[in-house]
């Protein structure tokens, strides 16, 4: 017996080892069907209920539609519009259900769901045990928004903790050193608030519909503008996260979309125009065009695997059937191609 | 007797030989029937209703809403910016007839009516009489109807108003969920009234002077998706005035016609108003009994005051059009028609028809049709911001269609086959960060319709049909979309209808079996076939006193006609009509 107790007592010291001794610096990852791979976000048709997330593992090739029904029995709703990934947890905003549901990414089995404070949800970024969630809020009968605004929830039990007003169309969020970067697509605006205590640092003016924020390898933040309706009037610009000021901004000759990601180094960053997709290295003189998607119906996203080094671009098809994704090399010729949901926005690539 | 009143011809139905045109006699013993209710019980086609009392778009003969229109009292009245009607807000309570015309009809009918169309019109009744109705029902409903119709001399005219409400908080379960949850619709609550005056003046023997005036408003919350938390409120206003001239001198026959039809959509808050002017002139020639002939005109003021337009916009269109007719036998009857619309920036195709009937034996006839046909862009299509695209080309169709009728004494059958292939097909796309129309789709559409009635027995009567619609993307901007059906359009609808009637009661029973119909282009997904069946007892206990008892959808089945927008389980309907005779007028 006593032999046993010391055997069962070694083995609990050796577990406790393995799931506790993997150090503060390297947090564990999950294990599950889908921790590792990419996550495709599919908003799905406003108002048809069927946004839904594909996942893709690149090792097997396997692709997984629906992951969210398929492990949870249950819809994810109306309109996905991001998915954010922090520690364990993926937060889906989910924008005309009113929600963010939070997944164990690893297994995707639901792990709550954030409701309380939410009108026309668009981003999240987790910070130590907060989500800051940016809502456009609600339109009037003019189609203005009446207030947007960041909802501050506090993740222990997803109770609203209260809210940020913001500019219009409170967008993309982007926290770095304990200050809060917002994108505000109604406006040609960043502003900065802190993190912490929530008080406005600082607004910079950017061009006219300002989308995804990104960091580059020199800490200074860049941010795409579509610019003007049918304007031609795009914009990247880059902030310096010392004094918000702008360091460069490039003027283009069409609408960009508001979509913008950086490479595994953060020295190369991608966006599109239309079917065109170009990339930009901070330290050159103009953006390059990467590859044109002239089969396609509209890119309407794209991303960049840092651990596969591809870029992954989707075609919405109109929303009228399940969308496109196509992998490319960073030379951008196609690798290959798989099938996602109704209109696949985005790509979240596991840790 | 129950009241029926007899079947009217359509004014251009001489020259439709071949086409098919089939009479929808309205409910008038309950309130509320809307023509999308009709339609979706005994019509051979498809609704495609965002939930109950909700937006309802017609899918006929395998195309997409807007290439069909609502003709009232002869006029398209599809709405402007939209090309296209809710046909869950025309009350049937103000109208006396619906007939459905299956297939292409431009040449008779001019724009928009690639598919089908749906007449709606008003007879005079040469009897002075008050029909008033009180419906109370399932989920919150009650209506309240009333029609007036009396005549003196040369007049004739009729009064009819209706009202209707409904919280329509129906219960339904959500059929995606395990354990197929119950739940409660919210937001779809809605009120309904309407009226319209009809008057007819018989100067002589030979003039003939009408006026028609309609007005219905709906006001009613919008249904959400499921999963959705949307709460929209949507207000629609439809006026519409038309004088009419008619002259008959025997061998010659003139019609003209001027109209003023006008919507107004309030959605949320944000108005848009949509008039359309209409004038036309028809002559008819009757020169022999083997020849007949028809020339017309019409001209058209489409306009629209929508936010999203940059300014007002406003269209002329004119049509001119041409029929001949001609019976060498009695056993022979040919048509042709031909139209060519004008309309600024465009040039829609000129639209022939040719069509026969032939009596093979007594009771079978052989029939058949070809015709072209054509819809011009909406005004949405090209001017809307952003995406309007004024480069678009009309949409055209070619088709024909054969059929055979049999006619006896206790049994009727009409079996019809229909093929068309309709190039330049409008699909809107994302395009740089907004959706625009191009011409990108042709779509293939072919099907097989049967529609049968059989006298069973004294009192006893079985009514039938069945379509098959194959609606075949043959290419498009997406190759995953070629050879797949087009998203709502089922490919098999059948539709039965078993009446057993006393001298003073009656009872019906309806049902219908709709197959899968996919959402997506792709046909990735599609929503489950349903059966319905719905039960009618009538009762006329006095002249004075009738009561009806429907029992919709007994099955209860959950069903939807538009992904996650839930429809109605079982239902109620009791009415009651007090309908009074008064002496005739001299």
């Amino acid at each position: 017996m006593r032999k046993h107790t010391l055997y069962y007592y070694g083995l609990a010291v050796v577990l406790l080892c393995i799931t506790a001794c993997g150090g503060d610096d390297a947090p564990e990852l999950p294990t599950g069907d889908y921790a590792n791979g990419v996550f495709v976000v599919n908003e799905g048709n406003f108002g048809g209920g069927n946004a839904s997330i594909t996942h893709f593992n690149a090792a097997t090739s396997t692709v997984t539609p629906e992951v969210y029904a398929l492990i949870n029995g249950v819809p994810l709703g109306d309109v996905a519009q991001s998915m954010h990934i922090a520690d364990d947890k993926a937060y889906i905003v989910v924008n005309n259900s009113a929600k963010v549901e939070i997944v164990n990414y690893g297994t995707f089995t639901s792990a709550g769901v954030i409701t309380d404070g939410l009108a026309n949800p668009r981003y999240v970024a987790v910070h130590g045990e907060r989500a800051f969630i940016s809502n456009w809020g609600n339109f009037d009968s003019n189609f203005q928004l009446d207030q947007s605004f960041i909802a501050v929830v506090d993740l222990t039990d997803n109770t609203l903790e209260t809210s940020i007003n913001t500019d219009d169309g409170s967008e993309q969020i982007l926290i770095f050193e304990d200050k809060l970067y917002l994108s505000n697509s109604f406006t040609n605006n960043v502003q900065v608030f802190d993190v912490n205590t929530y008080e406005l640092l600082g607004s910079t003016a950017v061009g006219q519909g300002p989308g995804q924020i990104t960091l580059d390898a020199n800490d200074n933040l860049w941010v795409i503008s579509q610019g003007r309706f049918g304007g031609n009037d795009g914009t990247l610009t880059c902030i310096r996260t010392s004094d918000y000021s702008i360091e460069r901004q490039l003027n283009f000759r069409y609408n960009a979309a508001s979509r913008l990601v950086a490479n595994h180094s953060d020295n190369l960053l991608y966006y599109y125009s239309g079917n065109t997709i170009w990339q930009f290295s901070p330290q050159a003189a103009g953006p390059e065009v990467l590859a044109e998607m002239s089969d396609f119906v509209g890119i309407y996203g794209i991303g960049y695997s840092p651990e596969e080094r591809l870029i992954y671009v989707s075609d919405g098809v109109g929303f009228a059937g399940q969308g496109n994704v196509v992998r490319l090399a960073t030379d951008g010729t196609r690798v290959d191609e798989f099938t996602a949901g109704i209109g696949p926005n985005s790509f979240v690539f596991t840790p | 007797m129950l009241d029926e009143l007899t079947v009217v011809g359509l004014e251009w139905q001489s020259f439709a030989t071949g086409v098919k045109i089939s009479p929808l006699t309205p409910d008038s013993l309950s309130t509320g029937q809307s023509l999308a209710d009709l339609l979706q019980a005994h019509g051979m086609a498809y609704l495609k209703t965002y939930g109950s009392g909700q937006l309802s778009t017609l899918n006929i003969r395998g195309t997409g809403a807007s290439q069909n229109a609502i003709f009232w009292q002869g006029i398209n009245s599809n709405v402007t910016s939209l090309g296209l009607s809710d046909f869950s807000i025309s009350p049937m309570a103000l109208v006396d007839q619906a007939s459905v015309q299956y297939g292409a009809g431009s040449s008779l009918l001019g724009s928009d009516v690639i598919g089908g169309s749906v007449h709606l019109t008003t007879v005079p009744r040469r009897t002075n009489a008050l029909a008033m109705t009180l419906s109370q029902g399932s989920f919150g409903l009650w209506g309240t109807q009333t029609r007036a119709t009396y005549y003196r001399q040369q007049w004739s005219a009729a009064t009819r108003v209706f009202y209707q409400s409904s919280d329509n908080d129906f219960v339904y379960r959500n059929e995606s969920v395990p354990g197929r949850p119950k739940a409660r619709m919210e937001n779809a609550a809605y009120q309904q009234m309407g009226a319209s005056q009809d008057v007819w003046y018989q100067a002589n023997d030979r003039h003939r002077i009408s006026a028609h005036l309609w007005y219905q408003m709906m006001d009613r919350q919008i249904q959400p998706g499921l999963y959705s938390t949307q709460k929209d409120h949507q207000d629609d206003e439809t006026v519409r005035g038309l004088i009419q001239w008619a002259a008959d001198y025997g061998s010659h026959r003139g019609n003209l016609k001027i109209a003023r039809l006008q919507d107004r959509i309030d959605f949320n808050g944000d108005a848009s108003v949509m008039p359309r002017t209409y004038i036309a002139y028809e002559h008819e020639y009757f020169g022999n009994e083997v020849w007949t002939a028809r020339a017309g005109f019409n001209w058209q003021l489409l306009s629209a005051a929508i936010d999203a337009y940059s300014t007002d916009v406003s269209e002329q269109r004119q049509d001119v059009f041409f029929s001949v007719g001609w019976h060498p036998s009695s056993r022979l009857d040919i048509s042709a028609n031909v139209r060519q619309s004008f309309v600024e920036g465009f040039d829609p195709p000129v639209t022939p028809s040719v069509g026969w009937a032939y009596m093979l034996a007594d009771g079978l006839t052989w029939t058949g049709n070809l015709s072209r046909s054509y819809r011009v862009p909406t005004l949405n299509d090209r001017y809307w911001r952003p995406g309007g695209n004024t480069q678009l080309r009309p949409e055209s169709g070619r088709h024909a269609e054969t059929g055979v009728e049999i006619d006896h004494l206790r049994f009727a059958h009409v079996l019809s086959a229909y093929y068309g292939d309709v190039a330049d097909w409008i699909i809107w796309l994302p395009l740089e960060g907004y959706w625009s129309p191009d011409n990108i789709d042709q779509v293939e559409i072919y099907g097989v319709e049967y529609q049968g009635t059989w006298e069973i027995h004294q009192g006893l009567t079985a009514r039938a049909s069945y379509a098959l619609n194959q609606s075949i993307r043959k290419s498009g901007a997406v190759a995953a979309f070629e050879g797949r059906q087009l998203p709502y359009v089922p490919r098999h609808q059948i539709k039965w209808s078993l009446t057993y009637r006393e001298s003073w009661w009656s009872v019906r029973g309806n049902g219908q079996w709709t197959s899968q119909r996919f959402t997506n282009a792709d046909n990735s997904t599609a929503l489950a076939a349903f059966m319905m069946v719905d039960v009618v007892a009538t009762a006329k206990i006095s002249e004075a006193w009738s009561f009806q008892f429907k029992a919709n959808n007994i099955t209860n089945e959950q069903y939807q006609l538009v992904l996650n927008r839930p429809m109605p389980g079982r239902n109620y309907q009791i009415s009651v009509q007090h309908q009074l005779n008064f002496s005739k007028g001299s």
